[in-house]
């Protein structure tokens, strides 16, 4: 992402000469700047102006009367949220959830990686490569259905589990505890395969000629995926980690949406879901986007600070 | 003998590092496609076979009543067909649209190509929020519109910086020599750029498709359910929200959920899984464009 970012720093360089007006400038390339303006039209009104939405953080808002027709109310949101214990579950739920995915998510993607890269076979590659960026391509709607068929309390495991083996049913989805794990082990069934596509990438551009001389000094398969491939991909990893890094008030707000409930708030219940509750529920606009407007400052905080600790160990920040 | 020495362990003429890979891909392998298999095994068993026996791996009996009445109901039959029409038209709109900016402001001389640009480098990391942007699409007057489906999510701004760094490396000499030939940029753009720019429309269109065919949440706010594209239909179905009375399906209590909400994934299972297979290298493709190119 960061190197798509830094390319178009690069190709900016070659300016047209300086000396006509900048009206001239969009005269003459009128064309180009007409074929931009419904991408910039649409980023600027829907990404933008909401930032000025963020005012309703500091209101009491009420629909009715509009941004400028609430009333002021200072921090008083902010102190709210603050003094409500479920924002603090919430948070902590946030960082735990989307922590623990990091910690599995990624790993479980290198190595998916370093398996495939073992396959020589290219249709056995192809076959399973296939299989694991399914999960991906499908909604988190259709993810849910799937988990809850195999992991519901009637579902395919615990169906086996009674009928076969006798055992007592397991709650996957409405235990709190289960339920963490669920989420955390289907961020990686539907992630790793799309992450273990960027590793494929960069373990093709490895010098074969390292291999080589891996083999003569005598290596082994295993001593050469340690020494040359892991070395080789750390880049990759290193920038996904830090882009991650980021997200990490970000716990995965769809997929949380579709398969939480009640019962599992304890351990489920996240930023977004308890700003939506808070809206939708309680009709409380300005706590609601207090809490919204708390998450971006972290997760802003959390991209500066890897951006400028990247910057100064010299990786290049995000940006 | 001296073959042992050389593969020890061989089977299959494989070794036992090879084959623990196999064993250890198998079982990848299996985690990742049988919930897809498992589903679209629901789909087809009638229930009376899917509640006769407590354990099913696989299909029990074949039927395609869940699907007839699935196209049998007008209100899912129009929840499909807003589905078809949001992710063609939308993606359409969203690939042209991208394609042209990424195109323009990735030219050297244009002066303010980079300042553009930066923009939408902002709303990769910074959001203003649920209820700020619904506020936002509310006063455009689009809520309650198809177009609340297609318009506010159209240009994602990592779509954009790929397509940008795409075209960033366009040869400019074709360009140039063009311009000697007295094109102007309009004509450059249709007749040069976007006819040799196969490989980033595709990945576009893959990226956008498989975005607004699987979209659900937003639509579950933006529009009332007459509008709701079928993902929601499936969301409204599973969250035992049913909908029944809405949806209008003639003796819907009769209809055996497990199996009815099983042939609406199906629905939207399919056809990912239908053209995945002819975009799988721009997908691939893709993906990599947008991490290492540039």
């Amino acid at each position: 992402m960061n190197v798509a970012q830094e390319n178009f720093r690069q190709n900016q360089t070659t300016l047209d000469k300086p000396k006509c007006s900048a009206l001239d400038h969009v005269r003459q390339n009128s064309t180009l700047y007409l074929m931009a303006i419904p991408a910039v039209l649409s980023i600027i009104v829907f990404s933008y102006l909401p930032l000025f939405g963020l005012s309703i953080a500091f209101l009491d808002f009420s629909p009715f009367r509009g941004i400028l027709g609430s009333e002021w109310v200072g921090t008083a949101n902010f102190a709210d949220a603050f003094n409500n214990p479920f924002f603090w579950a919430a948070l902590r739920n946030s960082f735990i959830i989307s922590t623990l995915k990091l910690m599995i998510t990624f790993p479980s993607a290198v190595i998916l990686a370093l398996l495939l890269n073992e396959v020589r076979k290219r249709w056995l590659k192809v076959v399973i490569q296939t299989s694991t960026m399914l999960p991906f391509l499908v909604s988190w709607v259709v993810a849910g259905a799937m988990f809850r068929a195999i992991l519901g309390t009637d579902g395919l495991v615990n169906s086996v589990g009674t009928s076969l083996f006798n055992t007592d049913p397991i709650a996957f989805l409405s235990d709190p505890q289960p339920f963490r794990w669920v989420l955390i082990l289907q961020d990686t069934w539907k992630y790793a395969g799309y992450f273990a596509v960027l590793y494929l990438a960069a373990m093709a551009t490895i010098d074969p000629n390292l291999y080589e001389a891996a083999e003569v000094d005598g290596a082994s398969r295993w001593q050469q995926t340690v020494h040359v491939t892991l070395p080789g991909i750390s880049n990759t990893m290193i920038t996904i980690l830090l882009i991650s890094v980021g997200y990490l008030v970000a716990a995965g707000f769809e997929q949380v949406y579709v398969m939480y409930n009640v019962s599992v708030y304890e351990t489920a219940d996240i930023l977004e879901t308890f700003t939506l509750r808070l809206a939708l529920s309680q009709g409380n606009y300005g706590l609601a986007t207090a809490v919204g407007l708390v998450q971006g400052a972290i997760s802003l905080t959390l991209v500066l600070i890897v951006h400028f600790t990247a910057k100064r160990l010299g990786r290049g920040g995000l940006f | 003998m001296t073959n042992i020495t050389l593969k020890p362990h061989a089977i299959f003429g494989l070794t036992s590092g090879q084959l623990l890979i196999r064993l250890a891909l198998l079982v990848i392998f299996a985690l990742c496609a049988y919930p897809f298999f498992y589903i679209l095994s629901l789909a087809v068993m009638p229930y009376e076979n899917f509640i006769s026996s407590p354990v099913h791996f696989g299909p029990n009996g074949f039927t395609l009543e869940y699907f007839q009445q699935i196209f049998g109901s007008a209100n899912l039959q129009r929840a499909f067909t807003i589905s078809v029409f949001k992710t063609i038209m939308g993606t359409g709109l969203s690939v042209v649209t991208t394609v042209m900016a990424g195109w323009a402001l990735s030219r050297p001389g244009l002066k303010y190509g980079r300042l553009l640009s930066a923009l939408f480098i902002v709303p990769l990391y910074v959001g203003g929020g649920l209820i700020p942007y619904f506020l936002v699409i509310r006063a455009t007057g689009m809520l309650n519109t198809f177009w609340a489906l297609i318009i506010p999510s159209m240009v994602w701004p990592f779509n954009f910086l790929i397509a940008r760094a795409y075209f960033a490396n366009f040869p400019q000499e074709i360009v140039e020599a063009a311009k000697v030939d007295g094109a102007s940029n309009l004509m450059i753009f249709k007749d040069i750029v976007w006819p040799t720019s196969t490989p980033i429309i595709a990945t576009l269109a893959v990226l956008y498709g498989v975005g607004h065919w699987n979209d659900y949440f937003w639509p579950s706010f933006l529009v009332q359910p007459d509008l709701y594209p079928i993902t929601v239909v499936l969301q409204n179905l599973i969250s035992g929200n049913v909908m029944a009375s809405r949806l209008g399906v003639s003796g819907f209590q009769s209809v055996s959920p497990q199996s009815f909400i099983a042939a609406v994934a199906a629905v939207l299972i399919i056809p990912v899984l239908v053209a995945y297979p002819l975009f799988q290298r721009y997908v691939v493709k893709g993906i990599l464009v947008g991490s290492l190119k540039g």
